[in-house]
């Protein structure tokens, strides 16, 4: 059927019909001779390899080769109809739903085979690439003759697989080294990084960067007159030194052993052992450097196969789809209105000009939304300055913006000492002092000086929207919006909805936060909110573990080895031992007996070592690593426990009971459901997500043994570690998800 | 049929001398900061506003039409049209009076209306013989004639003209600004001692301002650029310890040997910005602003170029004659202080019936200048005058100080290099 539309669409040379134009694929042939293929998937922003898509892909190249033995097509054209958008890689929803890893072999193989198929015709294929280009994509463009890209900023090219645990298997770490060499291939592939255009075209990735509005000009223009010169030299290798260097490196066993080598001790120092994709990736690269490419591959195919049904691969992706979830939800909330009804915030507020207030500030200047920064004294405005351009000026030295940019964003924020200016705000985000009377006294000016229909949001993170609300005359209006320090780095953002809160203020918060690039999870209006309260029980633990005389080194190694970003005392020192205090003494009569407060954190206060922010906690920090502190002058000589005890008991005992709290906050409707507080841990603490989040962890192990385990700790160390009854009921039935 | 004018909101930034703490804030920043913090306080939806006026004297080389960088900058929406205004001192208060204009005439109904000045930001320039040469070398194809372009450059090619030096100086008359005040000084007999005097009241009167918080309304601090981590929020010109040994002490500037006029008895050159928001009054009352108040009228007039520091005494009797009113009845006058001796030659002159009749043609004298309601905040000499800045600060100013005593009629006068005068009269 379809190579019937294909003929009589390529022999009419008019545009094919619809049903091959709703597959996302339409293929359009000029007088000269040139057939330009074109990405355009229905109701989409993007671009994305779906089975399908690659199948109907097939058959076009099928097709076109055909035509060319014929004479009939002289070139071939690949581009996308997406403004700023390429094709961003394989869906990863087709990569979730493979069922084994003899399919993920066969989709991988697949997949190169269609990829070699452009590789294989015998006109000049070119990628005109107009926008973001990613994973598949880049591989789909690597297998092309020419790659021309539009100069627009919105151009990034990558292969960001390792991300999701596994490698670029549609023959990119295979035709990349080949092509741009080694040196250059292995940062790409390994560490998932993409390369803007500039960047792409000195490293020999691409052959031309061209103005947006020519691409398609310029990329027929490659087709129709190749550049004689086949062999390509990257830009930065057009001196004789550096062409020297390549060849030491590259062309010499021993310079290739040596880079392999030091590839493998930066990814090991990098991501640790419980990441195995770039390492597998490496071992490829260089054993399929070794081979045809056909070899390389088909070994290429049986790797990334293994990988794709690992479990770290498998909680990987799982993460990355709630993610995605959480934000096109958001997104879809954002919508409700229409024209100008729609709640887009054109003007923030936001109150206290403080490190959360000032990054909260930057943030949204970033993404362009005009900021009114107030204050109440002048030097706290110049510290949210500060904040501010600390940000910008990193982005700007990493080459992200131009200095022209950065001005233009910085004079987004206008400083105030008074509440002027917050009349035209949508959107007001309290971040004064975590005092209840200043916040209500703060809420009931907001609610005097804005319009009766802009948003106000807390970013309070100890005291709950109810309280603060009780003098409000709108509380339907108030949602709680805490973002996490520090702001930029953060991807969480906890969108906090009261029992009164009208749903038209929850979806303004919501797409704001996805404006901002953010996650939202909505999380329901209870003391700590949900990923302070979960991680409240696990950084308590680690302070009775140091209360017993377990050293901070070993408390820090055991839970690093976990899988944990940084240990429990170190990220104590972080967040500052003060602010973590206050914290716990406000969620202390919602714990009840599930707490037992540990002293540590209030001796370490008198002591003034209130964390990383003083140089001195747990730690100390100056010059180079920061050192663990010896405790025994603060903890007056605490009795050593008799058996210190080991790794897997420090782990268990800290993890167990961060378990047992998201049980309480999953059965008391905290959050909507599993998926979702899995990514709110992962996204808001760094949980382990090779792990795919506490309640994934749970399931790995086994929730039925962990509950035994918690019944054994109860026994041994008291009543914190009587199980909750979600985490009973889910033990006798077995799984917290159903897949 | 447009309604009266009003101006609803007024402010200006901190003003410094020029060459220190706002030396590396651009006349754009400048603009950019004041003219922000205009629309944040008047908290108008920025749609509303029909233009952007701003008057600049010295206009940066790198934004040529100042007011439609500063319209974009401010994240006005792009279809709002902005124009410079360019009266040398005047220029401040000709923007507002260009938006009187535009509003009497039903063309706009909101203007933002603002002067702005870096004096410090007033480049070096080559002279044009120089210039010549470097065209001369930049069309050279060959070396041999490179090399010959370059030979005729001599050293003294590459000592720069001062912009600012130029701008002060009439190309009419060939006088310098202060010249013209030592013509005034000579011509009406006025003494060093009563100019010191003078100078010394304008400094004792702004410092008491500044102790007794008047200028908190008006004023706004300036964030430096580029991270705006620092702060400005003081004037720096006004010296709270000036005395008359001080002033009488520094040498004649203009006239090393027979002069009068020193540093201390003119005005600074100065950075600074002031803005302020210009409305139809029937929009001022829909949107619900309670006015500063209200144009009741202005003008223009010239005089003879050596004697431009007289400007005020021509601008004055018209715009007092549109009000309807006499000087007598005006509650508070600023008239700006470029010398000392131009404000007291421009008390004379009001006073003097022969002035009246030679030069304005009147019977009787314009009156007297009460000293108690003339510049009660000090002046130009304490906290500097940035040019094209000025007239809109005295606006500012006047307005700020017509609510705090609750008084009706103010005046706002300053005389114009090139001859000329400019007068509105405001009523509250």
């Amino acid at each position: 059927m379809i190579d019937r539309q294909l003929i009589t669409g390529l022999l009419s040379r008019e545009p094919w019909d619809r049903a091959v134009a709703s597959a996302g694929l339409s293929v359009e042939l000029d007088d000269d001779g040139i057939a330009l293929v074109e990405f355009d998937q229905p109701a989409v922003h993007h671009n994305r390899f779906t089975p399908e898509l690659l199948e109907r892909l097939d058959a076009v190249l099928d097709e076109l080769k055909l035509r060319c033995a014929e004479g009939i097509v002289r070139g071939v054209m690949f581009t996308s109809a997406k403004e700023n958008s390429f094709i961003v890689g394989v869906d990863i929803a087709a990569i979730a739903s493979v069922p084994n890893e003899a399919a993920a072999i066969a989709a991988a193989r697949r997949g190169q085979e269609i990829f070699q198929k452009i590789a294989d015709l015998p006109v000049v294929t070119v990628a005109a690439i107009n926008g973001t280009c990613l994973g598949g994509a880049t591989e789909m463009a690597l297998a092309c003759t020419f790659r021309v890209v539009a100069d627009n900023s919105s151009v990034d090219i990558g292969l960001p697989e390792v991300n999701l645990g596994f490698f670029p298997g549609f023959g990119g770490s295979q035709r990349l080294p080949r092509m741009i060499s080694l040196e250059r291939a292995l940062p790409m592939i390994l560490g998932g990084k993409a390369v803007t255009a500039p960047r792409a075209r000195k490293i020999g990735l691409v052959d031309a960067i061209v103005p947006s509005g020519l691409l398609l000009t310029e990329a027929r223009r490659f087709a129709l007159s190749p550049p004689r010169c086949r062999r390509r030299v990257a830009l930065e290798d057009r001196s004789w030194g550096r062409f020297l260097r390549r060849w030491l490196l590259e062309g010499q066993l021993l310079g290739r052993t040596m880079m392999f080598r030091q590839a493998r001790k930066n990814v090991l120092s990098r991501v640790g052992e419980h990441y195995p994709a770039p390492l597998e990736a490496l071992d490829t690269v260089r054993r399929g450097l070794r081979m045809t490419l056909a070899k390389g591959l088909k070994l290429e195919a049986e790797r990334v196969g293994q990988l794709i049904v690992s479990s770290v691969s498998c909680n990987l992706v799982k993460i990355f789809l709630s993610r995605q979830e959480a934000r096109r939800a958001a997104h879809a909330t954002g919508d409700i209105g229409q024209g100008d009804a729609t709640r887009k915030v054109r003007k923030l507020g936001v109150i206290g000009a403080g490190v959360m207030g000032g990054g909260i500030a930057q943030v949204a200047a970033y993404h362009q939304i005009p900021v009114r920064l107030k204050d109440v004294v002048a030097e706290a405005l110049t510290t949210g300055y500060q904040v501010a351009y600390q940000r910008f000026h990193e982005r700007q030295r990493a080459g992200k913006l131009s200095s022209h940019e950065v001005s233009r964003r910085m004079a987004l924020i206008s400083p105030t000492l008074t509440y002027t200016g917050f009349g035209t705000a949508d959107l007001v985000i309290e971040s004064v002092v975590e005092n209840l009377d200043v916040k209500r006294l703060v809420l009931s000016d907001i609610e005097n000086v804005t319009r009766p229909d802009a948003v106000i949001a807390t970013n309070t993170s100890s005291l709950t929207l109810s309280e603060m609300a009780t003098s409000m005359r709108q509380p339907g209006r108030f949602v709680g919006l805490h973002f996490f320090n520090p702001v930029h780095r953060m991807p969480l953002v906890e969108v906090v909805c009261s029992e009164v809160a009208e749903a038209d203020a929850v979806g303004c918060a919501l797409s704001f936060v996805h404006r901002l690039g953010k996650v939202p999870v909505k999380v329901a209006d209870s003391p700590g909110f949900l990923v302070n309260r979960v991680l409240m029980p696990y950084l308590n633990e680690a302070l009775l573990l140091v209360e017993s005389g377990v050293p901070t080194a070993q408390i820090d190694g055991a839970l690093k080895r976990f899988g944990m970003p940084m240990g429990p005392l170190r990220l104590l020192d972080e967040i500052g031992l003060d602010i973590t205090h206050h914290v716990a003494g406000r969620l202390t009569p919602v714990f009840g007996e599930r707490l037992l407060a540990s002293d540590v954190s209030s001796l370490m206060c008198k002591d003034g070592r209130l964390g990383k922010k003083v140089l001195s906690g747990f730690y100390r920090y100056g010059k180079g690593k920061p050192q663990p502190v010896d405790l025994g002058g603060i903890l007056g000589g605490a009795p050593m426990s008799a058996a210190a005890p080991s790794d897997e008991e420090i782990t268990d005992r800290c993890v167990l009971l961060m378990l047992n709290e998201a049980c309480y906050a999953l059965q008391e409707n905290i959050v909507e459901s599993a998926g979702f507080l899995d990514l709110a841990m992962v996204m808001g603490t760094g949980f382990a997500p090779f792990r795919g989040g506490i309640l994934r962890y749970a399931d790995a192990v086994g929730v039925a043994l962990l509950r035994d385990r918690m019944k054994e700790l109860s026994d041994l160390l008291g009543g914190r570690f009587e199980p909750a009854p979600l985490l009973e009921e889910v033990a006798d039935e077995g799984h917290f998800y159903a897949s | 049929m447009p309604g009266g004018v009003v101006i609803t909101h007024g402010l200006r930034s901190v003003y410094a001398k020029f060459g220190t703490v706002l030396r590396n804030v651009s006349a754009v920043e400048l603009g950019r900061q004041v003219i922000t913090e205009l629309i944040e306080r008047a908290d108008i939806d920025p749609k509303r506003v029909d233009e952007v006026i701003v008057g600049c004297a010295g206009n940066p080389v790198d934004a040529a039409n100042i007011a439609r960088v500063l319209a974009l900058k401010t994240n006005l929406p792009r279809t709002v049209p902005a124009v410079t205004v360019q009266r040398n001192c005047g220029s401040g208060l000709e923007a507002i009076t260009s938006a009187a204009e535009r509003i009497r005439s039903g063309r706009a109904r909101v203007v933002v209306a603002a002067g702005v000045e870096s004096m410090s930001h007033y480049p070096l320039f080559f002279s044009a013989a120089t210039q010549a040469k470097f065209e001369v070398l930049a069309q050279a194809r060959t070396v041999g004639a490179r090399l010959g372009a370059l030979s005729r450059f001599r050293p003294r090619d590459f000592s720069p003209e001062i912009a600012l030096e130029a701008g002060l100086t009439d190309p009419v008359c060939g006088l310098n600004m202060g010249e013209t005040a030592e013509v005034l000084a000579r011509e009406f007999q006025i003494s060093r001692d009563i100019q010191d005097e003078f100078a010394l009241r304008s400094h004792q009167l702004v410092t008491a301002a500044e102790e007794a918080g008047r200028f908190a309304a008006e004023r706004i601090p300036i964030f430096l650029p580029p991270g705006y981590d620092q702060m400005v929020d003081a004037d720096s010109g006004p010296r709270s310890g000036q005395n008359m040994e001080a002033l009488g002490k520094l040498m004649p500037v203009f006239d090393r040997r027979h002069g009068t006029v020193t540093a201390g008895n003119s005005c600074m050159v100065s950075d600074g910005g002031a803005a302020v928001l210009v409305m139809e009054e029937g929009m001022a009352q829909e949107l619900g602003y309670e006015p500063l108040g209200r144009v009741a009228g202005y003008a223009w007039a010239g005089c003879l170029p050596r004697r431009m520091g007289l400007g005020p005494c021509y601008a004055t009797p018209p715009a007092l004659a549109e009000a309807g009113l006499e000087l007598a009845d005006l509650d508070l006058i600023e008239l700006n202080e470029a010398f000392a001796a131009q404000v007291l030659a421009c008390e004379l002159c009001f006073r003097s019936s022969a002035f009246a009749r030679e030069e304005l043609g009147r019977n009787h004298a314009v009156g007297e200048i009460d000293r108690d309601r003339l510049n009660v905040n000090g002046g130009a000499i304490a906290l500097g005058h940035p040019v094209g800045s000025s007239g809109t600060r005295l606006v500012v100013t006047l307005l700020h100080e017509l609510a705090r005593r609750s008084v009706r009629w103010g005046l706002v006068t300053l005389c114009v290099g090139g001859g000329q005068g400019g007068a509105m009269v405001l009523e509250r």
